[in-house]
């Protein structure tokens, strides 16, 4: 008896000691929250005044010219990027020389801190969590729709912030992508610029194996993706296959990749209702139980069972790519853009590729909030970092001191217009080299093209999104929160289905079916359901 | 002591059983060691082998020569190995004791209090937060040395069964009879007795400070010249982790470029490896404290 | 004992409140021992605990984990409103036991094993075993998969060959799979879980062993009238803190090591990667809560009622 109340007091105990603990920290940084607006909002038709300096000093230290700020009294900006390899020798003389730049031109204090790809989720999490320096970062890869729920992102049409601030980057960006970034009005980020339209059904086989297969290339451009046919490639792989039993043929689309297959568009970021005519209706349909989805995976099952397809693909860890340099695999598939050829050339170690595209280019809706750029909306000085993401979108300097460092340096332009390495300096004694990939920046447009690359690499991309069939739903996006049961029920259980689907182990008749009558049970029906009902209100107010 | 026909079966009987466990045991690390050297492509194409057609350097060469800080950071984890080790051994053991102490006023509630910590926990954001705002540990030492691993509900728990179990309250009581303070009696009395505990905690907590990757993943951001070996390799692992979901055919691309299954096995290797070296020397303290300190008469 | 004797005498209230101030006095070392690692538990567990309040939260990061909107039980219903459910439970728990009864037999057998050797090879034994849990999970399922992978694995390409059986395609036959998560798990965990054992083991009095050996005492009878009952407040202590984590499950062992086979899913689908699968890509730190303090309970329920039942039956083996 005394033990029970012994350990009710320890939870009383327990309880108050951190009631008190907790509600001190919890109170301070409430109040600070609250009051930071407040301030800010007095100060706003001027300018914020000058965060860390003295409370009651209210002069604004900025200046202004006319309406619009110039001179931001070296406000700090954090901008927080993702990368390869932020340890480098060049890294902090590189910063420093982007710091200098923004403050020069404008008085702007920038700090540049970079993750790697695989911190980047957990550590912006909490950066904006605890409250810390995060005025911009990448929302996409917190994935756009949680990140906007959970009401971290400074909406940019607010007081015309980014008509007076981010004037670049409206003429830069096409209306229709800036859409996808649009919630019920409020614009929450800006779309990386990079390769938004996905070549679809994009195969690109090692062209020593065609050789050994007698294939015609009179017909074929090396340097672009050549349009063909399902029947063509079921003729090829034939072909492959029996010039070189011993490998593999291909390795198909897995789970994620599935929408660089059919044009589909996975409204929502999911396969669970999707729109089959994308590009001329906001039809809201069952993929799974859709003809075209019981044709590609009763083609992946063929390609399997003719041994086009490893039996271990679906539990194979190594990419296709380590495959091919390998000698196990003859081709793999792809999302086909400008480049692709050279792109996957030097992914496979140099080896002479071919590309076939079967599908046509297309955007699908989330393609534009995928990897978007957003300004916290916990930031004290949103003009101030609304023309840092300005710069980081448009401004050449900007781009190509972090993409590539100085010039001089760590590059030198060639007699074309490309850039390399000085004389000297190779990958492996670089200060400052491939901190990041170009299309992990903002905009990659105004970056240097590397020798190698085709130097109209940029206007070929931007060529390419524009020409592109775009979804009608860009623009519109599903919150799951009210569904997250049905959610999770489906996600398990198309994880559960997908393997044996898409690397053609289990036969599609009779899986297909089953999976169906689950997914149904899990509730499926009211999952579309609502997408459509939030597609057709969507469409409403547009 | 005489060696009756039993004892000899026992014995027989149970190096028998030890050695299917160690070869059980030490196979598949050896082929881990294996797969380090051997060539990548001809593990791709042939699958595990423990006589592989091609051996290899390349793993070993690009996690040392492609991360020049690998040596920085084996002293990191030494350092924090040890540091921590000795600071959690400081506070588990005064703790369980206090708490194995028969007749301590509050004892069931401070038993509860520390093992209500094993069954709920505020989570990594909270915690985060906590850490970050209230005691500023980020980019320090502090940052790899305090969360979670400083003091476990666990190893309180089982060194207070320990004192419990193993040291009699008589002992106790007659040391205070005889005017010896607590501090006295538990550095004289108690410590000597516990060592087997002492050391078996010790090696728990060195185990942990070893292996953590978690610390210096979520608290060390800027300060990457106090990532730990194990920082240093998980942050490989979870490049390729992110490259692999990635549904972008560019990401796709970087995935060539770092290398995957011998890699891997190279980085368990280079983890394990200063283990195995100092083991052995650990292992003989453990050995010595344990037998030096069975309770006598 | 005695103690508890003084304790319980018949006092007046105010008689008891002096004494005890008086005990706690005398005591005050003892506190001030034990002050650390309060104080330490309270900063690194308690002070953040009342984060689990998201569970019943709408996050919004601008306005704070307090500052966030209420929504009920709304972050919960997604562990239940499953067909699976009955699955998911039945793995997790049903691992979980395998793994409490089998550690604990084996771990136990081991540790015996190693204190009674008296080979000199038994220190190289004691940290062989301990090998495999310096391994990674990852690692691991590398290494299941170099046996059982389909076209490569030694299973299909050496043994069954030799043995003249069929070719199994492990990662789609869900029936082995119970067998070689549980062989995994011990084959992993055994060298460490044993320690615990062998050093309590090593702490016992040798003495009582001679004198049982010159009772005539043969050394199975010495194992089980002497270590195994001494063993026994440890032994107790050990399944009850398991219990307590009966709802979790080590998520490496359940998704990396099947190599997220979709077929095996019957099998290998247990609380920690339902959810892990189903929030992957949304982000979500309330429904994330909302499982961990699901579990946490159950767990809290089922240890605080298994320590119930050992305190009717033994008071000095329960946890408090």
């Amino acid at each position: 008896m005394k033990r029970i109340i012994a350990i009710l007091l320890a939870l009383v105990l327990a309880m108050s000691l951190l009631a008190c603990g907790s509600s001190a920290p919890a109170d301070t940084k409430e109040d600070t929250k609250k009051e930071e607006p407040a301030k800010e909002e007095e100060a706003e038709p001027e300018a914020p005044a000058d965060e860390g300096e003295d409370e009651g000093e209210e002069e604004p230290a900025a200046e202004e010219d006319g309406d619009i700020i110039t001179d931001f009294g070296g406000a700090k900006i954090t901008v927080v990027m993702y990368g390869g390899t932020p340890e480098q020798a060049g890294v902090e003389r590189v910063f420093k020389k982007i710091n200098e730049y923004f403050m020069d031109k404008w008085n702007i204090d920038v700090d540049i801190q970079f993750f790697t790809f695989g911190d980047y989720v957990t550590n912006t999490n909490n950066l904006l969590s605890s409250g810390e320096p995060c005025d911009i970062f990448c929302s996409g890869q917190l994935n756009f729709t949680s990140t906007v729920a959970n009401e971290s992102c400074y909406n940019m049409y607010e007081d015309d912030l980014i008509q007076k601030y981010g004037k670049d980057i409206l003429t830069l960006v096409d209306s229709s992508f800036l859409k996808g970034c649009t919630i019920d009005g409020a614009l929450y980020g800006i779309p990386t610029m990079r390769d938004l339209a996905v070549g679809m059904w994009c195969i690109v086989v090692v062209r020593q194996y065609m050789e050994d297969a007698g294939y015609d290339f009179s017909k074929i451009d090396p340097e672009i993706c050549n349009p063909a046919t399902e029947e063509d490639m079921t003729e090829l792989f034939t072909a492959l296959h029996e010039a070189h039993p011993e490998m593999n043929v291909i390795y198909p689309w897995g789970r994620s990749l599935l929408n660089q297959k059919f044009v589909y568009d996975p409204i929502g970021g999911d396969d669970f209702g999707v729109l089959l005519d994308p590009i001329n209706s906001l039809e809201v349909s069952d993929l799974f139980s859709s003809d075209m989805f019981m044709d590609y995976c009763k083609l992946m099952h063929e390609w399997q069972e003719k041994g086009f397809i490893s039996p271990d693909a679906a539990t194979d860890t190594n990419g296709a790519g380590t495959q091919i340099t390998a000698g196990t695999l003859m081709a793999d598939t792809t999302g086909g853009k400008p480049g692709i050829v050279r792109q996957k050339e030097v992914e496979r170690g140099d080896m002479d590729s071919i590309a076939f595209q079967l599908g046509p280019n297309f955007v699908r809706a989330e393609q534009a909030s995928v990897a978007a750029w957003s300004i916290n909306s916990d930031c004290e000085n949103p003009e101030a970092a609304m023309v840092v993401l300005n710069a980081l979108y448009t401004d050449a300097t900007v781009t190509n001191l972090i993409l590539w460092g100085e010039e001089g340096t760590d590059y030198v332009f060639t007699e074309d217009g490309h850039i390399d390495f000085p004389e000297g300096i190779t990958k492996e004694n670089a200060e400052y080299y491939n901190i990041t990939p170009a299309w992990a920046l903002p905009c990659e447009y105004s970056t240097y093209v590397r020798v190698g690359d085709v130097i109209d690499l940029w206007d070929q991309t931007i060529e390419f999104n524009n020409t592109s069939d775009k979804s009608k739903a860009i623009g519109f996006s599903f919150d799951k929160s009210e569904y997250t049961a049905e959610y999770t029920a489906l996600t398990n259980i198309w994880d559960e289905y997908a393997p044996g689907l898409l690397f053609g182990i289990s036969d599609p008749e009779t899986t297909i079916p089953e999976m169906i009558e689950r997914m149904k049970a899990a509730g499926l029906d009211e999952y579309i359901e609502a997408k459509r009902q939030a597609i057709n209100e969507w469409a409403a107010n547009q | 002591m005489r060696k009756s026909k039993e004892e000899k079966t026992f014995q027989i009987m149970g190096n028998t059983v030890m050695i299917i466990m160690t070869i059980l045991a030490v196979a598949p690390i050896l082929l881990v060691l294996i797969v380090s050297l051997t060539d990548n492509q001809t593990l791709i194409r042939e699958g595990y082998r423990y006589f592989p057609k091609k051996w290899s350097l390349a793993a070993y060469d690009y996690i040392f020569m492609k991360n020049p800080q690998i040596v920085r950071a084996y002293l990191v984890s030494f350092e924090l190995t040890a540091a921590g080790t000795a600071c959690a051994l400081a506070i588990t053991t005064t703790l369980a004791y206090a708490i194995s102490r028969r007749g301590l006023p509050g004892r069931g509630l401070l038993t509860f209090y520390i093992f209500f910590t094993m069954l709920f926990n505020g989570g990594l954001v909270p915690q985060y937060v906590n850490y970050v705002n209230m005691f500023h540990i980020k980019d320090t030492f502090f940052g790899l040395l305090i969360p979670n691993l400083l003091c476990g509900a666990f190893n309180v728990m089982l060194m207070k069964s320990y004192f419990v179990s193993s040291i009699p309250n008589e002992i106790l009581e007659a040391a205070y009879i005889d005017g010896a303070t607590e501090g006295q009696t538990f550095l004289r009395v108690v410590v000597p007795l516990a060592k087997p505990i002492i050391a078996t905690i010790g090696l728990f907590a060195g185990i942990a400070y070893w292996n953590d990757w978690n610390n210096g993943y979520i608290y060390i951001m800027k300060a990457t010249h106090l990532y730990s070996i194990q920082n240093l390799l998980n942050r490989i692992v979870q490049n390729i982790n992110f490259l692999l979901q990635s549904s972008d055919s560019s990401a796709a691309a970087l995935i060539s470029e770092l290398p995957s299954v011998s890699v891997r096995m190279a980085m368990s290797i280079a983890g394990v490896l200063p283990v195995l070296l100092i083991y052995p020397f650990v292992q003989n303290n453990f050995v010595k404290g344990i037998t030096l300190g069975g309770v006598k008469g | 004992m005695k103690a508890k004797g003084i304790m319980a005498a018949p006092a007046n209230t105010q008689g008891k409140f002096v004494r005890l101030l008086k005990k706690m006095w005398r005591f005050l070392p003892v506190y001030l021992m034990a002050l650390p690692g309060l104080v330490y538990f309270f900063i690194n567990n308690y002070m953040p605990l009342p984060g689990l309040v998201l569970a019943w939260k709408k996050y919004s990061t601008k306005k704070g984990i307090w500052g966030s909107k209420w929504i009920g039980w709304k972050n919960f219903q997604y562990l239940f409103k499953t067909q699976d459910a009955w699955i998911i439970t039945r793995n997790t728990i049903g691992y979980n036991l395998v793994f409490i009864v089998l550690n604990l037999v084996l771990a136990v057998a081991v540790a015996i094993i190693l204190s009674e050797l008296t080979t000199k090879w038994k220190k190289l034994y004691q940290s062989v075993i301990l090998l495999p849990h310096f391994l990674s999970m990852v690692v691991v399922s590398y290494l299941v998969y170099a046996f059982l992978s389909a076209e490569h694995g030694f299973v299909n390409s050496v043994i069954a060959p030799s043995f003249g059986f069929d070719r199994i395609q492990w990662y789609n036959e869900p029936k082995y799979w119970p067998f070689i998560l549980v062989f995994v798990h011990i084959w992993k965990g055994i060298g460490y879980s044993c320690i615990v054992y062998l050093s309590t083991i090593l702490g016992f009095d040798r003495e009582i062993y001679e004198a049982a050996a010159i009772d005539g005492a043969g050394k199975w009878k010495q194992i089980f009238t002497i270590t195994i009952p001494l063993l026994r407040p440890t032994i107790i202590m050990l399944v009850l803190l398991a219990i307590g984590r009966i709802f979790y499950s080590d998520f490496g062992l359940f998704y990396q090591v099947p190599m997220r086979s979709g077929s095996l899913m019957s099998v290998t689908q247990t609380i920690d990667t339902y959810v892990y699968r189903g929030l992957l890509e949304r982000n979500d730190l309330p429904a994330s809560t909302a499982a961990g303090v699901y579990q946490s309970i159950i767990g809290f329920i089922l240890v605080m009622s298994a320590n119930l039942v050992v305190r009717r039956i033994d008071k000095d083996s329960a946890l408090f």
